[in-house]
């Protein structure tokens, strides 16, 4: 009996720490979004041309919603 | 190119305030006057809604909160209060987690966290949601009553709910903003990162809230650490129209959290 608490005890540490390691690591991924965002906003406000702005900020822009729609559904995972 | 309709009343410290799905910032007719006597209210327009234009229509909470940052660059704004109602109140949460330096207070109006968490509404609802995209814009407001407004506005203020429709068909939107709109509810997911949330918070939610179950603005209190919940016992979704006192106090938390 005594060993059967203990095991769910272990369980669930082992659990909580897989999800504090997948918590950080979506944590760093969207940072590293976030920057690569912002580093092609910067440059698109540098450019002097007009097209290749719309552009980089587009992307800048898809970069963003991609990720989020990403992190979005690895957390429900998480979650679930 | 996204371009986005802002607009600012009164003066003092700044609130910007964030709207639901498909309504245009105009839709804070009644909650405006009251927290423009001690504060500069920023109502805007969300991309595609209004008269704001959006450059694709797909949209995420990220996203929209995003553009809610630019309103506050293009008004010259460093901090501010933000106020949220409903897919607004996903949009501040967001806000809150990817611009803390630009949020003094948070106030969650009507919302949920998403997630897998997040209590659903019953099937009713979300069957008529589905169907409002295909409908006139007067025939879903008027169809979107019984969703909208809990039992006692409904049959003691039918003058309120017909002022309510009355401004809303006045700002249309479109099909695709409305949809890309619904995604971007669907998507959203801060269940876990609520914690990291510093503001001073205040939940507000109609206990007969058939849009977005009371039991999310719950969980939202429990998750942020410096929340309050104020739970509404004679609402529904749009509680400002039924319990319009709450607006004295969402001022009065904006005044006090500084």
């Amino acid at each position: 009996m005594v060993g059967h608490v203990r095991c769910r005890h272990r369980g669930r540490a082992v659990s909580a720490r897989v999800d504090e390691f997948a918590e950080a690591a979506l944590g760093a991924y969207e940072d590293m979004v976030r920057r690569s965002c912002d580093l092609q906003r910067a440059l698109a406000r540098a450019l002097p041309f007009e097209p290749a702005r719309v552009l980089l900020s587009t992307t800048a822009d898809l970069t963003r919603d991609l990720a989020a729609v990403q992190l979005s559904g690895a957390r429900w995972l998480l979650d679930s | 190119m996204t371009r986005l309709h802002w607009e600012t009343t009164g003066s003092g410290d700044p609130v910007l305030m964030i709207m639901g799905l498909g309504l245009s910032g105009g839709a804070w007719w009644r909650t405006v006057p009251v927290l423009s006597r001690s504060l500069c209210v920023i109502t805007f327009d969300n991309r595609g809604v209004g008269r704001s234009r959006a450059r694709f229509h797909s949209y995420t909470t990220e996203a929209m909160a995003d553009d809610a940052v630019s309103v506050l660059d293009s008004a010259g704004v460093e901090r501010a209060h933000v106020y949220g109602f409903s897919l607004g109140g996903m949009v501040a949460q967001q806000l809150a987690l990817r611009h803390a330096e630009r949020v003094r207070s948070i106030v969650l109006g009507a919302t949920h966290a998403g997630g897998p968490r997040a209590v659903r509404p019953g099937a009713d609802v979300i069957a008529f949601f589905r169907r409002r995209a295909t409908m006139s814009a007067e025939d879903a407001a008027r169809a979107s009553v019984p969703f909208n407004y809990g039992p006692r506005c409904r049959r003691e203020h039918a003058d309120r709910i017909a002022e309510d429709i009355r401004r809303r068909l006045a700002h249309p939107f479109s099909e695709q903003a409305y949809r890309a709109q619904m995604v971007a509810a669907a998507l959203h997911n801060c269940h876990r990162r609520l914690t990291r949330i510093e503001a001073p918070t205040l939940v507000v939610h109609g206990r007969h809230d058939r849009v977005v179950p009371v039991a999310n603005a719950e969980i939202l209190a429990e998750r942020i650490p410096r929340a309050e919940l104020r739970v509404l016992d004679d609402a529904g979704h749009l509680y400002s129209t039924e319990q319009p006192e709450v607006d004295q106090d969402i001022a009065r938390f904006l005044r006090e959290a500084g």
